[in-house]
């Protein structure tokens, strides 16, 4: 008998079965609640029930009281694990280290074990004050957060070395911040403003100034004059423009840039007096090549980056919180991000570092 | 029907047929071949993973300082590190880890050191926590002052330098470090870097650096930035330095970045450690 011939006469003989109906046949397929040897369908609906029951149990129990994956075997590159938070064996290094003031293995086992011990009372501690909820009330704990969310952010960018076309972009962008530093030697000389008040006090600054054109000795111009010199604290001839615009004050100094070497200025009156300039030499800053300036093409380029992702995140944070302000400040504030985020996005602001 | 049948055939007898037998048979050593050959395979396989696990976990447990003194742990060490440095090294310190001048970044063959002496667990440290990456962890208390700036240090106040001062510190350490320059310029230059500069504070009185800050060596003839010409040290002087090396923590796996440290180790130390380490780190350099 060949496998189709059984299979057939095994349906012919079920059909059979039904057709007949008889209740004795039945019994006799599906057999009692204890012979294992047949089917009986409340032993399987029990079985199936009491399966679903163990399983949802299990999985219940799992999830009320899960605590994550669990391990009691602590990993190579910690030294400890103190409720399965990790304690590395670097921070375990750097710790002796720090502490004894020698390297690791220099140190005793019985050095070793102090400095195990304080390490697993501080983390016991740690976890203590994050359940007491320390980070959100804590002044250096929040800003070491701050810092460390910061870190995480740009963590991308300090990671990625830029392709050097993307710093020379970077370069081409921002030509005028890399370029050498101007510098000034002048002569700031004043009618103070006592003998300043007088009718022919400016003829007088004008006629100095001539002299000083006629390359008549400073000296002999002061003295003839009335003027004195102003001369800065601690200053030589030659100092770099940021220097110059102090000492002289931004009106001065507007006027000193447009001076060349040997040129003296017009009367400027200002609230000291009458002043009149001579340039003595003004060497104005010079484009730098890429490759002179590349290291601080990179540090600025990356800077710039980082500027960028950290306000994107904050963006992202707010729009993602709920922030509500008092209703005495809300209108303000409201105004004042409206005034930033338009300032952010400026085209000329967007390049800069 | 004849109810003998019930129980005697069925679909489950079927694989027992001849057909079937047959080309079981015919298959047979082919199949247990096949088996055989896949249990080889995974048992091999298992047994080189497990092999690399035990190294990888005698790396991390070892003393780091004493693992380049196991030649085993040396070998795969370097081996280990050798993709993770091609992936994320390289395209700062290049592919033989010579640095870039141009971009302030260390030539990491020469056994000379500005944040500690080189030790494993130093540049263990160093690639952890990174170089004013923003860790606090990291190596970040100190940057080059920008002299030419109107406030040359972010940290604390103080003082620009005038042009000429700026000059004569240069002139200072082109004759401190034994090259040609002008004497009368750098006696003023070494004034201005005992007092106005504060230049001392960092790189020490006698202007060979400190390593626990991070300030090189002025003296030493090896330049992270340029190549020691008047042109470079001015630019130093005038627009400051602050480079950054990232903290691969979060980034890497702690063996991976334990065996980035011995690879540097080795590449810039030909000889094995000198230093004082007892029959306890050896041993556990060896995987104790």
């Amino acid at each position: 008998m060949n496998v189709q011939e059984t299979v057939r006469r095994e349906t012919a003989r079920q059909d059979a079965v039904r057709e007949d109906d008889a209740p004795a046949d039945v019994k006799s397929v599906t057999g009692g609640f204890w012979d294992f040897k047949r089917v009986n369908p409340m032993r399987s609906m029990i079985g199936f029930g009491l399966g679903a029951t163990i399983g949802l149990g299990i999985a219940g129990f799992g999830l009320f009281t899960a605590k994550g994956t669990v391990t009691h075997v602590v990993p190579p590159e910690n030294v400890a694990l103190v409720n399965q938070r990790p304690i590395l064996r670097t921070d375990f290094i750097a710790q002796i280290e720090t502490e004894l003031g020698k390297p690791f293995a220099e140190a005793t086992l019985a050095e070793r074990l102090k400095v195990l011990d304080e390490m697993l009372r501080e983390e016991l501690f740690v976890q203590r004050g994050l359940e007491l909820d320390f980070p959100g009330t804590d002044p250096d704990t929040r800003t070491a957060l701050v810092a460390a969310v910061e870190q995480q952010v740009v963590a991308d960018i300090t990671t990625h070395q830029p392709a050097d076309a993307e710093l020379q972009k970077y370069f081409e962008e921002n030509r005028a911040s890399y370029a050498t530093e101007g510098t000034m030697a002048l002569h700031n000389l004043v009618l103070p403003k006592a003998k300043a008040s007088g009718p022919d006090a400016l003829a007088t600054v004008e006629k100095a100034a001539d002299a000083l054109r006629a390359h008549t000795a400073l000296d002999e111009v002061v003295k003839t004059y009335g003027l004195q010199e102003v001369v800065a604290e601690h200053a030589s001839d030659e100092q770099f423009y940021f220097a110059q615009k102090i000492h002289l004050g931004e009106g001065l100094y507007e006027r000193a840039l447009t001076l060349n070497d040997g040129d003296v200025s017009a009367p400027i009156a200002a609230a000291d007096g009458i002043h009149v300039i001579q340039m003595v030499k003004q060497v104005k800053p010079l484009p730098l090549t890429f490759e002179r300036v590349r290291s601080q093409v990179l540090n600025d380029y990356v800077t710039a980056a980082k500027k960028r992702l950290e306000d994107a995140d904050l963006r992202y944070l707010r729009d993602k919180a709920d922030i509500l302000i008092a209703e005495d400040y809300a209108a303000d504030y409201e105004k004042h991000q409206a005034d930033a985020t338009a300032e952010g996005t400026k085209p000329a602001e967007a390049g800069k570092p | 029907m004849a109810p003998a049948d019930t129980g005697t055939s069925s679909p489950e007898a079927a694989p027992r047929s001849p057909g079937r037998r047959r080309l079981r048979d015919r298959l047979g050593w082919k199949v247990w071949s096949g088996l055989g050959l896949a249990i080889l395979v995974i048992a091999g396989g298992t047994s080189y993973l497990a092999g690399q696990a035990g190294l990888r976990a005698r790396l991390m447990r070892a003393d780091p300082d004493a693992v380049v003194q196991s030649p085993e742990l040396l070998r795969f060490a370097i081996a280990y590190a050798q993709p993770a440095y091609d992936r994320h090294c390289a395209s700062c310190h290049g592919d033989h880890l010579q640095g870039d001048r141009r971009n302030g970044v260390p030539d990491l063959t020469r056994p000379a050191w500005l944040y500690g002496e080189g030790r494993v667990a130093q540049i263990e440290h160093t690639i952890l926590h990174g170089i004013r990456a923003g860790d606090p962890k990291g190596w970040n208390l100190a940057d080059m002052p920008a002299f030419a700036q109107a406030e040359p240090y972010k940290r604390y106040k103080i003082p620009a330098l005038e042009p000429r001062e700026i000059r004569d510190v240069v002139e200072f350490m082109l004759v401190t470090g034994g090259k040609a320059g002008d004497r009368a310029a750098a006696d003023r230059g070494a004034k201005i870097f005992a007092a106005k500069g504060q230049c001392f504070d960092c790189h020490s009185a006698d202007a060979q650096g400190d390593a626990a800050i991070g300030a090189p060596n002025l003296i030493d003839d090896i330049w992270l930035y340029g190549s020691g010409s008047r042109e470079d040290i001015y630019d130093s002087v005038a627009r400051g330095r602050s480079g950054i090396c990232p903290a691969w923590i979060q980034e890497l796996t702690p063996v991976t970045i334990r065996a980035l440290a011995v690879l540097v180790y080795a590449a810039s130390h030909k000889e094995p450690p000198q230093t004082a380490i007892g029959s306890r780190g050896a041993a556990a350099g060896t995987g104790g």
